[in-house]
């Protein structure tokens, strides 16, 4: 009776890209045509948030279907321009359901406190829109175009946060972010030029024809993985991360935290698993645990530069690396229970982070306080952030019961089952690590005495103490019902790991 | 829908109730309390046996609601007698925050009562802990102080059991079921931790000081709050732990009921004395169960179930005459006598149940778990638990003598309306399960496979003896007995020794920390150096010659650690990443 229903995937696939680019292009038109001389304050905000609720709920009823139908597939062109492919499993979706719900949460932040202006809201929306291309797309060059897209809506969101150095972190940040763009773009040529396809399926295939230690399909994956790896800013690429945390406003930098490199690391779980498959990580164990052992590095270097950070920006940016280092690692352990293990914490990491920023963000805008020093005694006077703000730190930690704790206990399991006991002592030590650089910011919340301004509890409004709460809410109820996601993940984790 | 309802631990319910403190208003949430009691008493008595809901948290499979005849018995006390408790507590003058405490207190007894699998009874457990801790020191003053001992005990005796658990699913093999209590812990070590651990709460000789200590010093409503529960999941966790039976742990028993009923002989405290006699009754349990046999089990859980009653009803007594009276000394309160109807038929009847009179529970059940130890060959074990016995005798005969015959007049007031409501319900409650036991039996474990005659000859006679032998004893040892303000128990020497053991130890430990510590900071100054410094440590590397020349070069850089946020650095990274990928990738395959 509901069949017909299921044979909607594909639009809704189409749809959750096209409707941001859609809600961005009216968003565009509207202000030229009829703002151009007095823009209203809120215009665009809620034509946005109109177009990421549909988006939502479109990204939210493609989840049930594939939840209850199995992956889908939508091809687009074929007549003018070579056919692409998109494809949705419940792991992509996964993935745009944690950028919409993040992009959503973030616009509480921004209505009151900017940033403002069509211009804004028009690179966001294109953000939203970029992030689903690259989880969906089911075509090398596709993810590629898509990144760029990304990349320039990233660096217009930086640039007008409004930050006196953000037009410079903005420019770095492109010519970082491109030339780990084009090294990617290299790898997919070399791959594209071994195979003569850039369909991810078709291409699995074919390279496995070519056989899995000829060196160019090795140089292929390393490649790519490389510049991946830039774009999800693993230790020693991760420069553009810290600088542009620093530099944008809050609400950006929780995009940049939570979603940009959960979006690179997708796009690099789509290239492991579909293109070259385990039997490749197998074939080549110099590469695996290179890449594994890099990725470790990253955790802990990442963990022990946060740990120098007096300033609560810094301290997440760092962080931010070194959580993405063990979510790559989890990826390369590459069992089932690893790769659900790197899909939990890149989504529940997405959540804490962001909302980390927000967080952030909100007791700069009471307290104008950044660094440690400044942090003391705000719990006294914001008791309902100071909650959140250990509640998300101690997601951040990963402890029992939030989402972090489960997140690493799957890896650290996985990696001890392939002997690959290393991984786990420093998923033990990186949590002590993380235990150390939090607890500090936690103690002077609660134990030290006020010194700084207070402008007053009406600069927070409801809906940014809402959203943080809620946030905190989700990271243990993610933890708590692991398994029912572990359930929903299982078939679609299988078939990445059995593909071919 | 209903298979998810079916799954959803009663205890929700109660934890529910308690957010009624938001109210602040102690009417509203003794009413919401009590309310959630009397369902979940209901629900215990309706419930079908068997396991509902299955939860699976990371690998491991949790089982929140699971009832068997034993969990029924235990929980069913525990919400029948939060109702009593409740209003008690509310006639007492307890404040909302006591009321919404002992909600979460009494919620997180019957979730873990209720659930199937070691790590929810441990999660309540330690609930259990923190809730009573706070209870204790609402009151302030001393409490605060006995308060703490209290969460250290607690603290070291979950930690123990915690890891007798951890042992326990490591022996297992720690497969998804692991942790559900099919029969019992692994013997052996994880045996004797977890059974340590839990024993600590069961108030094991040795470690059981809190206990007087604790229940002697609150709120009186929230002494008969507390009375009722942590030592009686302890011993509910104990059946769980030996399902079997374990003839350590009956033994403990059988010392604890002389041990408990012993140092009750010294007190004058009213309710110290009564705190020690938790230990001694919960010692006659701790043996059922170390008996193991189905009669020993349940009269185990029999004597659980009584012994909620006819013990909160004396800490009612207690409670009513010290606040009536003003003070906690019995030889020195006004006396109950007939004036105070009420207030002495209750501790009539509680005394009765407890030194188990004929007509009473506590006659009943003792009777129960004396056979066990008689069928099981564990005669020296009877002996004990005869004993303890006439030591009960002896302390509440003392007891109701210190009350009703000593002391300054009789100008005792008697109890109040809402008092009279809490406890009279129990006292017929008390009287009624000894004489119509039929009934109660069928809600005990394994009701099918032993059968008990409660009054028979052998019974009477050998309640007769003790009675005698009590009597006598009593009028015997009555100026020793003066003598005694509260005795010596094994604190006085523990302590000590403890606190100076602890000391030596924490300086040892700090010692040893700021030995590493200063050697950390060196180690930390010096690279905090390096990293804040970076030209200062080049230069000094650099010889004589060429070090002006690169401080005059660093001095054009810009930022504090030489290197700026610069594209060329990291464009420079990603080449040397690629170089280093493929070399290593395409040669050493």
């Amino acid at each position: 009776m509901i069949a017909w229903l299921f044979d909607l995937a594909p639009w809704l696939i189409a749809g959750v890209i096209a409707l941001p680019a859609l809600g961005a292009g009216i968003l565009q038109l509207v202000a030229y045509l009829s703002w151009q001389e007095s823009p209203p304050r809120h215009g665009p905000w809620v034509i946005t948030l109109g177009t990421l609720s549909g988006t939502a709920l479109l990204s939210l009823a493609l989840a049930v279907i594939l939840v209850l139908d199995g992956p889908a597939a939508y091809r687009f062109g074929g007549t003018l321009f070579p056919e692409v492919v998109f494809r949705a499993d419940t792991l992509s979706v996964t993935i745009g359901v944690l950028d919409v719900s993040l992009t959503l949460g973030i616009l509480a932040y921004t209505y009151t406190r900017g940033p403002f202006g069509s211009r804004f809201y028009t690179a966001y929306l294109l953000f939203t829109a970029a992030v689903f291309g690259i989880v969906l797309s089911g075509d090398l060059i596709a993810v590629f175009l898509f990144i760029l897209v990304l990349i320039g809506t990233t660096a217009r969101l930086i640039r007008l946060g409004g930050k006196a150095e953000s037009a410079d972190a903005a420019r770095n940040y492109i010519l970082t972010a491109t030339s780990g763009a084009f090294v990617y773009l290299c790898g997919a040529l070399l791959a594209f030029w071994l195979a003569g396809t850039t369909d991810t399926e078709a291409l699995g295939a074919t390279l496995a024809g070519v056989g899995y230690s000829a060196p160019t399909v090795v140089s292929s994956f390393v490649i790519m993985t490389i510049g991946l790896a830039l774009l999800v800013a693993l230790f020693p690429l991760h420069g553009w991360l810290v600088e542009t945390h620093a530099k944008s406003t809050d609400p950006v930098s929780a995009l940049i935290s939570g979603v940009l490199p959960a979006a690179a690391t997708y796009a690099l779980l789509r290239i492991l698993f579909d293109v070259y498959t385990t039997e490749f990580l197998q074939a080549n164990p110099t590469v695996t645990n290179g890449i594994i052992y890099g990725a470790v590095g990253s955790l802990i270097i990442g963990n022990i530069l946060a740990y120098g950070q007096r300033d609560i920006k810094g301290m997440l940016a760092y962080s931010t690396i070194s959580q993405f280092g063990l979510i790559v690692a989890g990826l390369m352990v590459a069992t089932e229970t690893a790769v659900f293990g790197s899909i939990i914490q890149l989504f529940g990491h997405g959540i804490v982070k962001g909302a980390f920023c927000l967080v952030a963000g909100i007791i700069v805008l009471r307290f104008d306080a950044r660094t440690l020093d400044e942090f003391g005694g705000v719990a006294n006077r914001a008791p309902i952030v100071a909650a959140s703000f250990v509640g998300l730190g101690i997601a951040l930690i990963g402890l029992p019961p939030t989402v972090g704790f489960v997140g690493k206990w799957y890896i650290a399991i996985a990696a001890m089952e392939q002997g690959l006991w290393i991984v786990a002592l420093f998923v033990v030590i990186s949590t002590m690590l993380t235990l150390g650089y939090v607890v500090p910011f936690i103690d002077q919340l609660y134990f030290a005495p006020f010194e700084g301004p207070d402008h007053g509890a009406e600069r927070v409004t409801v809906p940014m103490l809402v959203v943080i709460t809620l946030a905190v809410v989700l990271s243990l109820a993610i933890g708590l019902g692991s398994v029912f996601l572990e359930e929903t993940l299982r078939e679609a984790i299988e078939q990445l790991i059995a593909a071919e | 829908m209903s298979e998810l309802l079916a799954g959803t631990p009663p205890a929700l319910l109660i934890f529910l109730a308690a957010l009624a403190g938001l109210t602040r208003n102690r009417g509203a949430v003794t009413t919401a309390g009590a309310s959630a009691c009397a369902a979940v008493a209901v629900w215990a008595l309706t419930i079908p046996t068997g396991t509902t809901g299955q939860w699976t948290f990371l690998d491991f499979m949790l089982i929140p609601v699971s009832v068997d005849p034993a969990s029924r018995v235990a929980g069913l006390a525990f919400a029948a007698f939060g109702i009593v408790a409740l209003t008690y507590l509310y006639g007492t003058g307890g404040q909302w925050y006591h009321t919404t405490v002992a909600l979460v207190y009494i919620g997180a007894a019957v979730w873990g009562v209720f659930a199937g699998d070691w790590l929810s009874l441990l999660i309540a457990w330690e609930l259990m802990a923190i809730a009573s801790t706070l209870l204790v020191w609402f009151h302030g003053g001393k409490a605060v102080r006995i308060g703490f001992r209290y969460a250290l005990v607690h603290a070291i005796g979950g930690a123990f059991f915690a890891a007798g658990i951890g042992l326990h699913l490591v022996a297992g093999g720690l497969t998804p079921e692991g942790l559900a209590f099919s029969g019992g812990i692994t013997s052996g070590i994880p045996a004797v931790i977890t059974g340590f651990g839990i024993t600590i709460n069961a108030a094991l000789i040795g470690f059981h000081v809190w206990l007087p200590q604790t229940y002697a010093s609150p709120h009186v409503g929230v002494s008969v709050v507390l009375s009722a529960y942590t030592t009686k999941l302890a011993a509910y966790a104990a059946f769980r732990a030996f399902p079997e039976g374990n003839i350590a742990l009956a033994y403990i028993g059988g010392a604890m009921a002389i041990m408990g009923a012993a140092f009750a002989l010294a007190q004058k405290d009213a309710r110290r004395l009564l705190a020690y006699h938790i230990q001694a009754q919960v010692g006659y349990i701790l043996a059922g169960i170390g008996i193991g046999s189905s009669l020993g089990i349940a009269g185990a859980f029999a004597h659980l179930f009584n012994n909620v009653l006819f013990k909160g009803l004396l800490f009612m007594v207690a409670g009513v005459i010290i606040i009536r009276a003003g003070t906690a000394s019995l030889d020195k309160s006004e006396r109950l006598s007939l004036r105070t109807p009420l207030l002495t038929g209750a501790f009539l009847i509680a005394a009765a149940s407890i030194t188990a009179v004929p007509g009473t529970n506590g006659f009943v059940s003792k009777g129960m778990v004396l056979d066990a130890a008689l069928e099981g060959g564990y005669g020296p074990l009877r002996w004990l638990l005869l004993i303890g016995a006439v030591g009960t005798v002896i302390s509440f005969i003392k007891f109701g003598y210190l009350a009703g015959f000593r002391g300054p007049g009789n100008s005792l007031k008697d109890t109040s309306v809402v008092h009279g409501l809490a406890m009279v319900p129990v006292a017929a409650v008390c009287i009624a399960l000894g004489v119509f036991y039929g009934a109660f039996f069928e809600l005990l474990p394994a009701s099918e496979q032993w059968s008990t005659t409660p009054y028979s000859r052998r019974h009477i006679q050998e309640k007769v003896m003790l009675f005698a032998i009590g009597g006598v004893l009593f009028f015997a040892g009555r100026p020793l007995l003066d003598s005694l303000n509260g005795g010596r128990d094994i604190d006085t020497i523990r302590d000590p020794f403890v606190f100076g053991a602890t000391r030596r130890t924490v300086y040892a430990i700090a010692a040893g920390f700021e030995w590493i510590a200063v050697r950390e900071l060196a180690v930390r100054t010096r690279v905090a150096g390096v990293v804040y410094q970076p030209v200062d440590a080049v230069a000094t590397l650099l010889p004589r010659q060429v070090e002006p020349l690169y401080r005059a070069y660093a001095s054009g850089v810009a930022g504090t650690t030489g290197i700026k946020p610069s594209v060329s650095y990291r464009l420079f990274a990603l080449i040397a990443c690629l170089l280093v990928g493929l070399i290593l990738g395409v040669s050493f395959q």
